[in-house]
């Protein structure tokens, strides 16, 4: 239906996106200056005005104005405007067709598949500052498949990954249909069937290994298994059982989605269990805030649910408890991450809104800004490329017209691997949002010349011209309307 | 929490005062009930700001405002020098939460919440299969068997794991296996209604014309509601109905807070039209004369033109009955319900209107129009600036919203895709006195941020600020009493930790007729 439409413009939108930034040349410039803008490195202080030098999508400098700038480097003037890193998603399932695979133990998908580029979700992302997308399942599950880092601009799930088959989704806290005991009951059976795997896999490669070489059977199924376990190669093992081995190993990262407080015990024990706590990041649900004494003491980083301010209703007084999380987890020392709340129409969506929320209720403002940019990308692993305007990292940068907490900011402009992915002013859905605002600013300008032009031409008829004016003003209003709409009502002006 | 200040502290709290506040030459005498409130900048609502202003309260009303005034002996202080003051806000089509059992959902506590009705609902389904097997690998996904449910449109919109307060059924499109949402099942939900759940408390569906109900016989006033109406800085609201009646009940005008007596402004005020799609999707579905089972085909009027006839009836029913004649038909409203459209006829009751898309702003203009029905509100009106000309020549003030970021694919607007964010801009540049609303949405998404997103639409502060204090004031026609702080009116007054409606400010302080509602500063570092 609606979807339909929506989905061929936003292609091709997105191919225009792309576009734009090798438009008019042949290929995007390889050296940028970024000049005069407030720097917010997060890493370090605020630079108040500016340069950032960008080389082949890379950051090669960054200071004051007298840092030097290439001779063949294109300057962008960004007087006024302030720099800050791209921000990061750390999780959503928004680019998926679908959250949630039905079966429990999935380790063998891969977002890959199910990415669409061309959703709505990445041409928002990008319109509202975010450089860098975690893509992954939702909680939905027992283990689930691999996640994806992408950037959200590209016309193909290769051309958008920055680091593919980074964690594996999953949950502690039961999913539907399942109780808890059930659920952790599936953990255990899947590692242990994962042993039993591995003992059948290293009998089965020593019988392979004494078949090639003709010979028979020579010991006994314990010794056996203890020599075909150097035999085996990473090529042996099949889909089902490879993520569950990297795991094991820390060559992928776990994800584990904890609702309750309840949940947070089990889930920190199973990763100790398997040897994956120190590749484990836990997804926060709102009530995980109350085992906040296992979270610190796991030491392990959070992703924070969407909705910052948990409510709870005393049952029997009808007392409403307000807790905000995120300065439970400051004050706790809890390294977090921040989510953009999509259920919320108007200003949770942002990150930066987000971040806002988090300075109005006690949490200083560079730890509220690493919430969306640093932490997550250091969670993700990234650390070392991505969420801070340093030397030598990735040139993922966005531009605002004013300070990034301040809600009348707008994004302008959106660096990604230093090249301009986003520009407010060629933007065309956000043109039709507005629309009518420029239009009706400059009706008002031109109104305003007109009238003075008026009233120093001819003193004595003021009255007739400015009726006159109001009348083309009108014209002016609903000719627009109708031409943008084409709901062809005929609305001949003024007729009714 | 207040600062009371003991008798023996008072000469020292004075002399300490005097040192603050600069006394002007007449003074005032002292009362008990005195309270003053400063902030580094008082926005008084008429334009007019003043550095390190003050407002004396007494009595519920106000006495003085300004950069010096006289702080009376006894008089409870409240300061924030880095806050700013603004008169209370107000929000001119609230939809308020009743808070009794049936309407209540548990948003809060949400985990718990899902969990029991979760394993309530598996335990249901279990009984049906009648016991094991609640695993669904290997089956076909059956979705329910549609019984009957007295309410379709609520039946249809209930959640996942949820059960039906009134059959005690699970929604139709679930797999009576496992539970999982099947998409056989959903045209058959949809075939009943899309999207809004409906609040039996508010909602009279006994009739598509009521308004001889109240909206303030359905409300709760000690709801938790108000409680986050007062934490979002609004002290006065237009309690509207929902919009699930042709001709709805009429609304109250009220205080958040306060003693009970003296919130009510209005007890009945304005009576409610919607024109357009909402009295068939929203509600308890369209009643039958017959008063037959509902079902898709009897369910009336289903369709805009439906709805148009069910007004016009109503009216020449109502002219009918003015002129003593007898009811037509079988649809003929009630005799109360005439008697308050006599009054509305006889422009005694004002009117206000609902409606969304150019059609039915149209409609409205002409409908209204028709019957004399001049100086109407128009409420919603997402597609004002599409007749922004005839609106201005109706003479008819727009309260518009709520606003909500167009563009993400997880919004769903009702009846439009055609949303403009600048449309207030649009409406202020053409005359057209327009306020805000927050309709049924709170803290981040309530009044003051309303507020927030015009500006970055493109208001100015003073315009946000208008838009939710005097332009509403007015509209409603309680400018004597609220909308600004100027003497004579109530004692409204907001402190905001920072300047109004920034993100990182919000309402520090809520005086309500001279009393806190609440005061929730310092609060960081």
């Amino acid at each position: 239906m609606r979807n339909q439409v929506l989905r061929s413009l936003v292609v091709g939108v997105a191919a225009a996106f792309t576009l734009a930034a090798t438009a008019g040349h042949a290929a995007p410039p390889d050296k940028v200056a970024l000049s005069g803008a407030r720097i917010i490195t997060v890493s370090g202080e605020d630079i108040p005005e500016g340069i950032v030098l960008i080389e082949s999508g890379k950051i090669t400098a960054v200071g004051d104005m007298n840092v030097e700038i290439p001779y063949d480097a294109m300057e962008v003037d960004l007087s006024g405007k302030v720099v800050m890193p791209g921000l990061i998603d750390p999780q959503s399932w928004s680019g998926l067709d679908i959250a949630n695979e039905s079966q429990p133990v999935t380790p063998f998908l891969d977002v890959y598949d199910a990415m669409d580029p061309s959703r709505l979700f990445f041409e928002e992302s990008l319109r509202d500052g975010v450089t860098t997308v975690h893509v992954s399942q939702g909680h939905n599950t027992v283990i689930g498949g691999q996640t994806r880092v992408v950037r959200p601009i590209g016309l193909s799930v290769d051309e958008m990954t920055v680091a593919p088959r980074l964690a594996l989704k999953m949950s502690m806290s039961p999913r539907s249909g399942y109780d808890r005991m059930r659920q952790i009951a599936t953990f255990r059976e899947t590692f242990l069937e994962l042993d039993d795997y591995l003992e059948r896999l290293a009998e089965q490669k020593y019988e392979e290994k004494l078949a090639a070489e003709e010979k028979k059977m020579d010991v006994g199924p314990a010794e056996a298994r203890m020599r075909g376990k150097e035999l085996i190669t990473d090529q042996d093992y099949d889909d089902a059982h490879a993520n569950l081995i990297r795991l094991r190993r820390g060559d992928i990262a776990a994800w584990i989605y904890v609702a309750n407080a309840m949940d947070v015990a089990p889930a920190i024990k199973l990763a100790v269990d398997e040897g994956f706590l120190n590749n484990t990041v836990l997804v926060a649900g709102s009530e995980a805030f109350k085992a906040m004494g296992e979270l610190k003491e796991a030491g392990r980083p959070v992703v924070l649910p969407e909705q910052l301010m948990y409510r709870e209703r005393d049952e029997v007084t009808g007392e409403i408890e307000e807790f905000f999380l995120p300065k439970l987890y400051h004050d706790a020392g809890v390294t977090f991450a921040l989510q953009p709340n999509p259920n919320s129409s108007i200003a949770e969506r942002y990150l930066t809104y987000q971040a806002a929320l988090c300075v109005r209720n006690g949490i200083p403002r560079n730890a509220a800004l690493k919430a969306i940019t640093l932490n997550p990308a250091t969670m993700l692993g990234l650390g070392d490329r991505l969420g801070s305007i340093e030397v030598g990292k990735t040139a993922n940068l966005t531009v605002y017209s004013g300070d990034p907490l301040d809600f009348s900011s707008w994004v302008e402009h959106v660096y990604i691997d230093g090249i301009l992915a986003y520009d407010r002013s060629k933007d065309p859905r956000l043109k039709e949002l507005l629309k009518a605002e420029e239009k009706n600013r400059q009706d008002a300008a031109a109104k305003e010349a007109a009238k003075a032009k008026a009233e120093a031409a001819k003193p004595a008829e003021g009255e007739g011209e400015g009726g006159e004016q109001k009348e083309g003003d009108g014209d002016g209003n609903g000719g627009d309307g109708n031409g943008g709409d084409g709901n062809g009502n005929g609305d001949g002006g003024n007729g009714r | 929490m207040t600062i009371r200040r003991t008798l023996a502290s008072l000469l020292s709290s004075f002399a300490a005062l005097a040192a603050t506040v600069t006394f002007a030459t007449t003074t005032v005498p002292a009362s008990a009930e005195d309270l003053v409130v400063r902030a580094g900048k008082l926005y008084v609502g008429n334009g007019q700001v003043i550095e390190n202003g003050a407002v004396l309260i007494r009595d519920g009303r106000i006495v003085s405002v300004g950069a010096s005034i006289a702080v009376p002996g006894g008089a409870t202080v409240i300061e924030l020098e880095s806050g700013t003051i603004t008169p209370g806000l107000i929000d001119a089509n609230a939809l308020l939460e009743p808070d009794d059992l049936i309407s209540r959902e548990e948003r809060i506590a949400e985990p718990r919440a899902k969990e029991d009705a979760a394993e309530k609902f598996h335990s249901f389904l279990k009984e049906l299969r009648g016991g094991e097997g609640d695993d669904h690998e290997g089956h076909e996904h059956a979705a329910m068997e549609w019984v009957a449910c007295p309410n379709p449109t609520m039946h249809a919109t209930i959640g996942e794991h949820e059960i039906c307060p009134l059959c005690s059924r699970p929604p139709v499109n679930v797999c009576s296996h496992c539970g999982e949402f099947v998409t056989a099942g959903q045209e058959a939900a949809e075939a009943f209604a899309s999207g809004v759940q409906t609040n039996y408390s508010r909602t009279e569906s006994s009739d598509e014309i009521v308004p001889h109900t109240r909206v303030l016989d359905s409300l709760n006033l000690r709801s938790p509601d108000f409680k986050r109406l007062i934490a979002g800085g609004v002290t006065t609201v237009f309690a509207a109905p929902d919009t699930a009646a042709v001709i709805g009940p009429r609304g109250a005008i009220i205080q958040t807070a306060g003693p009970i007596k003296s919130r009510i402004i209005k007890a009945e005020d304005a009576v409610q039209f919607v024109f357009g799609t909402d009295s068939f999707r929203v509600g308890g579905g369209n009643q039958s004369p017959f008063g037959n089972f509902v079902t898709v085909r009897t369910r009336r009027p289903n369709s805009r033109m439906g709805v148009v006839w069910v007004f016009q009836k109503a009216m020449a029913e109502t002219k009918r009955s003015m002129e003593g004649g007898e009811g037509f038909g079988i649809d003929v409203p009630e005799k109360p319900a005439l008697d308050v459209l006599a009054m509305v006829l006889n422009k005694e009751i004002p009117v206000r209107v609902h409606a969304r898309t150019l059609t039915d702003i149209s409609i409205a203009l002409e409908q209204c129009a028709e019957y004399g029905l001049t100086g109407f509100t128009l409420l919603d009106a997402t597609e004002a600036y599409k007749l922004t000309d005839e609106i201005k020549a109706a003479n008819v003030p727009v309260v518009f919203g709520p606003m909500t970021q167009d563009g993400g694919e997880l919004i769903n607007r009702f009846e439009t895709d055609d949303y403009r964010l600048s449309t207030p801009r649009t409406l202020i540049d053409t005359g057209i006195p327009m306020a805000l609303t927050a309709r049924d949405l709170r803290e981040e998404d309530g009044l003051g941020r309303q507020a927030m997103v015009a500006m970055r639409a493109g208001l100015t502060r003073a315009e946000a600020l208008a838009a939710v204090t005097i332009t509403p004031a007015k509209l409603l026609g309680i400018d004597k009493e609220v909308g600004s702080l100027e003497a004579g009116k109530r004692g409204d007054v907001v402190v905001w930790s920072g300047e109004p409606f920034d993100a990182l400010s919000e309402p520090a302080v809520v005086v309500v007729g001279g009393r806190v509602a609440l005061d929730r500063r310092p609060k960081q570092n």
